[in-house]
């Protein structure tokens, strides 16, 4: 089942790309900081919260429970997801390009 | 051991912003909050610090690393009640947000947004089906005698706290989907919300609610040990008319039975019948020798004085029917209201008078205004 759910919030864009390499709740935060180039700091709540709902929409999964901690990584559907949203945000960024044109003229 | 002061806590966790600065402001009274129960809140005495806290919703029970990763980010999980879950955090650690986007956070509140509706449609269902197995009170034509009575009370008792409750889901479900709409829109939650004039009313409220389930598990108890038959009671002792006072001269084979009621409206109830026969002039067929008199009289004070009206018409109402001479009000300054009719063999007076609502009906030889007489007397009017 593709997402269908329309556009992501922010934390739910962070949070599946950086899953594109399996990780686990704690070091996720990390990874989200780093891929963003320190732009977004992620508080704990939201990231559980984001957590959870991926897992019910299956956009990813846990690969890993050893019971002190579990892996997640994305799903096809959640990579799918992510690619459509990419393109997305491709187009929005390009349609927004006008404002660099109306700058030139 | 630290001591520990329980606080009682009103409506519900779903009050993030209320709730997360009342914690706060105890703190900095040196009350940390240690956990919640349903109806109270516990906290631990302690130094006064400056504490930040958040209410989180969490569908399933926290992991290990889970709070762990809360922790490293200086935030301590302090207590729990269902879905709820609060964290806390001294102000000078500066620790970052738990949440940091309010439209995720938004999503987090559908599940307390389609519990509270679930609760809401219950509550509504069992106060309708409530409300329609009462439906025949409202065809009730003698309100006020089923008023005096002690379920009259029990029903309001219950109806209240029901409305209460019923009014309380709504609103509560309203609250959250206010909420949640905010977050969607990107509004963060105010975590300083003011909470003292919602606390003040909500503690009054609880008071008043609990102070009316006190009465109603108390009340009819209390009215049935006080509901007696007497068997050993003369009608001498009680504040009616007896028919020794009526009739002259002695009465034989006299029975009678009192029947005393209590309710919290009318807390002196008496129903009492006396019969016996008493001389008569003896014909020459022995006929007529004696007479039998009865008299039934229905005493009640009231502690409400403006009923004492409609519980005279409700009297009228239920006992003069089929009775077929005239009921006619008589002019007399020392009743409220005083009315009669007398016939061949019944007599019927309805009376009001201070807060007494008083109905006799006697068969007997003395006549009307001889016993309205008594009724004087015997009341100091």
């Amino acid at each position: 089942m593709p997402y269908e759910s329309g556009p992501m919030t922010e934390a739910m864009y962070y949070v599946l790309l950086s899953l594109l390499r399996p990780n686990h709740g704690y070091q996720l935060m990390n990874e989200i900081e780093k891929v963003s180039k320190g732009r977004i700091k992620m508080g704990p709540g939201t990231l559980y919260g984001v957590l959870t709902r991926l897992l019910k929409d299956k956009l990813i999964i846990v690969v890993n429970d050893d019971g002190r901690r579990k892996t997640y990584s994305i799903t096809e559907d959640g990579r799918k997801a992510l690619e459509i949203e990419y393109e997305r945000l491709i187009s929005m960024v390009n349609d927004g390009k006008i404002i660099m044109e109306d700058r030139d003229e | 051991m630290s001591k520990s002061v329980k606080k009682f806590m009103p409506g519900d966790l779903w009050d993030f912003g209320k709730n997360e600065s009342w914690f706060s402001d105890m703190a900095l009274k040196g009350l940390h909050l240690q956990s919640i129960g349903s109806w109270f809140a516990v906290f631990e005495k302690g130094q006064p610090q400056k504490t930040k806290y958040r209410i989180e919703v969490l569908e399933e029970s926290p992991s290990q690393e889970q709070l762990e990763l809360y922790r490293e980010c200086g935030w301590d999980l302090v207590a729990n009640k269902q879905m709820f879950y609060v964290f806390s955090s001294p102000e000078e650690l500066n620790a970052p947000e738990l949440q940091t986007d309010p439209m995720e956070q938004g999503f987090t509140f559908k599940m307390i947004d389609r519990q509270l509706k679930k609760n809401m449609i219950a509550i509504s269902l069992l106060f309708l089906s409530f409300l329609l197995s009462q439906f025949h009170l409202s065809f009730q034509d003698e309100p006020y005698l089923f008023l005096i009575k002690q379920r009259a009370f029990t029903l309001v008792a219950i109806i209240v706290p029901y409305i209460y409750i019923f009014i309380e889901s709504i609103r509560g479900y309203l609250a959250v989907k206010k909420t949640r709409g905010s977050l969607l829109m990107g509004i963060p939650i105010n975590h300083k919300r003011k909470w003292k004039l919602s606390y003040i009313i909500s503690v009054i409220i609880h008071v008043y609610l609990i102070g009316l389930i006190a009465l109603l598990f108390i009340t009819p108890f209390y009215a049935v040990m006080r509901r007696e038959t007497y068997t050993y009671k003369t009608v001498e002792d009680i504040p009616v008319i007896s028919i020794y006072d009526i009739e002259k001269g002695p009465v034989y084979d006299y029975s009678h039975s009192i029947d005393y009621d209590w309710s919290l409206v009318s807390p002196v109830q008496y129903i009492i019948y006396e019969d016996g026969y008493i001389e008569g002039q003896m014909q020459g067929d022995f006929s007529g020798a004696y007479f039998k008199t009865s008299i039934q009289t229905r005493y009640y004070e009231l502690a409400l004085r403006g009923i004492s009206e409609g519980l005279l018409n409700d009297l009228i109402h239920r006992y003069y029917r089929h009775y077929e001479e005239k009921l006619i009000e008589i002019e007399n300054e020392r009743f409220d209201r005083l009315y009669a009719a007398s016939g061949e063999g019944n007599k019927l007076i309805f009376a009001s008078f201070d807060n007494k609502v008083i109905y006799i009906k006697y068969s007997g030889k003395a006549d009307l205004d001889y016993i309205i007489s008594l009724i004087e007397k015997k009341y100091n009017l």
